[in-house]
């Protein structure tokens, strides 16, 4: 140890003892027990505190509160405990340490704290640590305390004070900050305004109301919010007819919107009674600016309120009242608004239009079926989407049943509204009315059904509807069929492909086969995979087409070797390139493959691939790998001007899923990437992939 | 004070009362907004905002109402220059003009009579105060989850926005997914069958959001930030750089950890998918690892476990591998597990499930900003009102204090008591810096 670390060490081995030595208990105590060696501990940490600032290690702050928390159950030590935190509050401590020392007392202090900490109320500096423990320290000690405090308090102080009394609802402040209602220090007055509404009992009231008729000016308004909140009390404390009284005053009185509305609320709260009647009479007689607040109240009514009065009144409201008063009849499922609601699906406006097509799907019935059915077919947007949708959701035991009752006769449009609204709806019992709509005479009504049965048919419905499919002879119809059938046929638990495979070999349609080959690949079940690779040898171009299609789709890359044999020895160019398509996309499903051997054979399709679509797939793989040489392999093609973009996002895309790679070699290639792309956002991460990699 | 005056469109303090208290250093008194429109606004009218706290994700909410047509931002307000300026910018280039106008004073932006709703994207120490303000002055209010710094500062904000019949909607998003609402579907109409354990996974650690990581020397506060009004109702604090902007999350002052920023998130789910949104845990025992020195002093690793009236536990984790990230729910017939981009069940065929009308069916958002500025509107409650935002941020307040204190705690989730715990009782709220108070 050097000469100048001995100095140090002995002056703070001095500072500790006198530091010690401030604290009165060690002269006396002697540790006898485990609430003496905690403690023990507690002084030690006190003593590191003392000179604890901010920025400094917070260990002992750590540790002191651990002890104090390890002495929540046992009050002997708790006091002890106390007792030294209070005399640490009276020493010549740092604040940052005073500051954490109130906070731990702000947990543990009981009326021992108290004129310790009220005699930092007097500074102005130490008034809010005290503050903050003062006020979670309860009983009317500390209450009385704080209460003293504010006769001499100033400035923030006073205000910090007059904050805690409302806070802590000192009944006994009331009086005091009566008078400091009316204080020349807004920021005084405001802050005892604002406790009297907290504390909010009889006296408090009436200070307020007193103030209500005096205070003018910004101050009014919170006069205005803390007399609310008296009310709100009286309410709960039954005295229904005050609080009724002061809301009425404040609902009927020239005060602004807010608060108005605020009363108006409570006006209800306090008559429900009458509530409709004072909601009736606020839609009538008051400014529009509190419509919004009296048709919100009609939410919070009893279920069983009669609401006819408002019901009637919805024609005369604004545009804005309309949907907001159907809405809320929406939200309530306000039956007996069902007539009103309808008759406004025909408003000149379509904002109220829409909300009361909205709004039929928790009010409406039967009856309204073919409205909504309608609309759906004859609008669109905003209109056409909500008519569906409460299509969808309309409530009742006998909807289901009376949607399939109408589709059979229902007008073209409107039928296939009603057959999407059977798949919506999950209507089951549906099947055989859309087995029959499936060979409609209207595409639209053939194509809406299929999709209905991909979700609402089940396996027992499966070769109906293949034999549907196979007599389609539309190919967009037949391709949602397909779907349908390959919907259908994943529902069963296994063997999904059999009732494809059952048929396939009846069917002489060389369109209807093709169709069923694309079905079982898109199924991809394993007994598919002989029946579509024996297609591939047919003689029938179609068909093999149809196959290699197929196989393209197949979950997994085993057929992958059947479409590289295609794409490399077929003389015909489209089964040569769809099945080289199919083959690169089966190399990007994931397999046990190595890179290198997935790049390998990305490269071999490279070769095979004599259009540049073709070229721009395989680089698109490529980009999926992990390798640096495959990486390599990729920037080659950045100098084909043909492929560069595809190649550049494939590098870059390499470049950052690369491990332990050649660090110089990658930044040479990105390095190029940004010297020729022209793809800003691929520039910018490159960017930050040569950040990272410095 | 604002950079452009504009008279006619706004209503803001002006008389020497005001100019006084400002000049002091204490709050605005925020006057009524005597001629808002107070939710009467005509379909052809754009519902006219103002963004208080455009930092990181007030901004965030910023640009997605910047996107929605029938929104108009007039106005944005923060305490650091540099985000005042840039907001400004963004507002200013979507709409092609330099009208929007800027304010220090959060006050002074509620108190312009013609803006209709408010963004909030602060701090959540600094959640409570303006919220209140701008419910009392008639505005709806987009503001973030946690909902509140602490319980009693929540329970105060939800008897305004009650009070004054404010519309609110809480940025917990996942409530406008598809497959969160689904997940909760499932639930809600008894697939799983009867409910007895949610686990809800929470991430762990402090994540450096703006790497400022061990910046914690004491500085002065850089010139753009009024660093003052930053710490507002917190205790005082000298500046430091790690303190504030993005990480302020992490220390006890300002923020909860990760448990209460992300309660408003995947707790938040689990209650939507139980129905107990209106309600909170009866006992709630919580450990946690909480960093021995550092000005970042939030709880790295905890677990939380809570059980409801009803008898289903609720377990809150972060850093714990055996309980998943997201939520998910146990019941006897099967589970249901979803999070971001995520969504799983056993038995697998419950992912295929449709709901008959007569079953429950939770709102279909068509965007979380849309879902709110729709209900301003109509008048009715958005997917995440503040009341249901209250009650998700609750088992993580009362986590904290379990977790703080090392006991299990029991809860009146009807009077928001904690039960034969006095000193637990304590820590329901948090005493505010004078002259801030709520």
């Amino acid at each position: 140890m050097s000469h100048l670390k001995k100095v140090f060490s002995v002056a703070a081995l001095a500072v500790t003892i006198i530091m010690i030595a401030n604290f009165s208990f060690v002269k006396a105590y002697m540790p006898e027990n485990s609430n003496d060696e905690t403690i023990s501990q507690l002084i030690e940490r006190l003593t590191e505190i003392k000179n604890y600032d901010y920025g400094s290690s917070r260990e002992s702050l750590t540790q002191l509160s651990d002890l104090i928390r390890s002495s929540l159950d046992n009050p002997e030590l708790k006091g002890l405990i106390e007792k030294e935190m209070l005399n640490f509050l009276n020493s010549d401590a740092l604040f940052a340490g005073k500051q954490f020392v109130c906070q731990q007392i702000s947990i543990i202090g009981t009326d021992k704290s108290v004129p310790t900490l009220a005699k930092m109320l007097t500074d102005e500096k130490t008034a809010d640590i005290a503050l903050y423990a003062l006020e979670r320290i309860p009983g009317s000690f500390a209450d009385e305390a704080i209460l003293k405090a504010l006769a001499k308090a100033k400035g923030k102080t006073k205000i910090g004070i007059i904050n805690t009394l409302g806070q802590k609802k000192v009944v006994k402040s009331v009086k005091n900050l009566g008078k400091l209602v009316y204080d020349p220090d807004p920021a005084v007055a405001e802050a005892a305004i604002a406790a009297l509404g907290k504390i909010g009992n009889d006296n408090a009231t009436d200070i307020l109301a007193g103030a209500k008729d005096k205070i003018s000016g910004n101050l009014r308004h919170y006069v205005l919010d803390a007399y609310l909140k008296c009310a709100d009390k009286l309410a709960a404390r039954d005295k229904t007819a005050q609080a009724n009284s002061i809301f009425q005053s404040l609902y009927k009185g020239n005060e602004s919107i807010p608060v108005r509305a605020a009363a108006l609320r409570g006006l209800v709260q306090t008559n429900k009674q009458n509530a409709v009647d004072i909601i009736l009479n606020s839609l009538k007689s008051d400014p529009p600016e509190l419509h919004p607040a009296a048709i919100g109240l009609i939410r919070e009514l009893s279920q069983n309120t009669d609401l006819q009065p408002v019901i009637v009144e919805l024609p005369n409201l604004s545009i804005q009242g309309k949907i907001q008063l159907i809405s809320a009849f929406s939200d309530r499922g306000e039956l007996s608004a069902r007539s009103a609601v309808v008759a406004a699906v025909t408003d000149n406006e379509q904002p109220v239009r829409v909300a009361a097509l909205k709004a039929l799907a928790n009010v409406g019935n039967d009856s309204d079926i073919a409205l909504l059915t309608k609309i759906a077919a004859e609008t669109k947007a905003d209109e056409q989407e909500a008519a569906r949708v409460s299509l969808n959701l309309l409530h009742g035991a006998s909807i289901d049943r009376n949607i399939i009752a109408q589709i059979p006769d229902a007008e073209t449009d409107n039928k296939v509204e009603l057959i999407r609204s059977v798949a919506e709806r999950n209507i089951v019992a549906a099947t055989n009315t859309l087995l029959k709509t499936a060979a409609d005479p209207e595409r639209s009504v053939r194509r809406e059904s299929y999709k209905s049965l991909a979700v609402i048919a089940g396996p027992e419905s499966i070769n109906d509807i293949i034999q549907l499919l196979i007599r389609e002879e539309n190919n967009t119809i037949r391709n949602e069929a397909e779907i349908t059938v390959v919907a259908i046929a994943q529902k069963s638990e296994d063997n999904q492909a059999k009732p494809v495979l059952d048929i396939l070999p009846s069917v002489d349609n060389i369109e209807a086969k093709s169709s069923l080959l694309e079905v079982l690949g898109k199924i991809g079940d394993k007994n598919c995979l002989p029946v579509l690779k024996q297609i591939l040898n047919s003689d029938n171009a179609d068909l093999k087409l149809a196959a290699i299609s197929a196989l393209s789709n197949w979950p997994d890359a085993e057929p992958a070797h059947d479409l590289l044999n295609i794409a490399k020895n077929s003389v015909d160019e489209t089964q040569r390139i769809l099945a080289l398509r199919g083959y690169i996309g089966l190399l990007k499903i994931e397999s046990d493959r190595s890179d290198a051997e997935s790049l390998k054979l990305y490269q071999e399709a490279m070769t095979l691939a004599t259009e540049l679509n073709e070229k721009r797939l395989v680089l698109s793989g490529m980009a999926n790998l992990k390798s640096m040489a495959a990486l390599e392999a990729t920037a080659m093609y950045l100098d084909d001007p043909n492929l560069q973009p595809e190649a550049e996002v494939a590098a870059v895309s390499l470049a950052g899923h690369i491990e332990n790679g050649d660090t110089a070699k990658i930044r040479e290639i990105l390095i190029k990437i940004t010297n020729i792309t022209e793809n800003t956002p691929l520039r910018d991460r490159v960017d930050r992939l040569l950040e990272r990699l410095k | 004070m604002p950079s452009k005056t504009n008279i006619n469109r706004r209503r803001f303090l002006k008389d020497a009362t005001g100019a006084a208290i400002c000049a002091l250093g204490f709050p605005y008194i925020v006057p009524a907004a005597v001629l808002g429109k107070s939710g009467n606004i005509a379909p052809s009218d754009k519902i006219t905002m103002g963004c208080i706290g455009v930092g990181w994700q007030g901004t965030s909410n910023m640009e997605n109402f910047l996107e929605e047509p029938d929104a108009h931002i007039i106005a944005v307000c923060d305490i650091d220059k540099n985000h005042l300026q840039n907001a400004k910018t963004i507002v200013d280039k979507k709409y092609g003009n330099q009208d929007c106008l800027t304010y220090h004073f959060f006050e002074e932006l509620i108190a312009r009579d013609d803006i209709d709703v408010i963004s909030l994207g602060l701090p959540d120490h600094w959640h409570s105060i303006p919220a209140i303000a701008a419910a009392k002055a008639g505005k709806d209010i987009y503001g973030e989850k946690p909902l509140a710094h602490s319980i009693t500062e929540g329970r105060a904000m939800c008897n305004t926005v009650k009070r004054y019949n404010r519309i609110w909607q809480t940025g917990s998003w996942q409530r406008s997914q598809a497959n969160f609402r689904f997940a909760c579907e499932l639930v809600l109409n008894g697939r799983i069958g009867k409910v007895h354990t949610v686990e809800v996974g929470l991430p762990s650690g402090h994540t450096d959001f703006a790497g400022t990581k061990g910046q914690e020397a004491i500085t002065a506060p850089p010139p753009e930030l009024d660093y003052d009004r930053w710490l507002g109702p917190a205790p005082y604090a000298p500046y430091a750089v790690a303190r504030v902007h993005k990480n302020w999350r992490w220390n006890l002052d300002y923020g909860g950890g990760q448990i209460t920023d992300w309660v408003g998130h995947h707790l938040d789910i689990a209650h939507w998918g139980l129905g107990l949104e209106h309600t909170g845990p009866v006992e709630i025992d919580g450990t946690g690892e909480y960093p021995k020195t550092g000005l970042w002093n939030t709880a790295t690793k905890y677990r939380v476990n809570t059980k409801y009236a009803n008898g289903i536990k609720i377990i809150l984790a972060g850093g714990y591998p055996d309980i998943r990230s997201g939520t998910k729910w146990i019941g006897e017939h099967g589970w249901v597990w979803v999070d971001r981009g995520g969504l799983d069940a056993n038995p697998k065929s419950l992912l295929h499930e449709i709901f008959a009308p007569d079953e429950i069916h939770l709102l279909q958002s068509k965007g979380h900003f849309r879902n709110f500025l729709d209900c301003v509107r109509t008048r009715s409650a958005t997917l995440a009102p503040c009341e249901v935002a209250h009650r998700s941020a609750t088992p993580g307040h009362l986590g904290q204090i379990s977790m703080l204190l090392g006991r299990k705690i029991r809860f009146n989730p009807d009077t928001e008591e904690i039960i034969n715990d006095p000193t637990a009782s304590r820590m329901l709220g948090n005493s505010m810096r004078s002259p801030w108070h709520i």
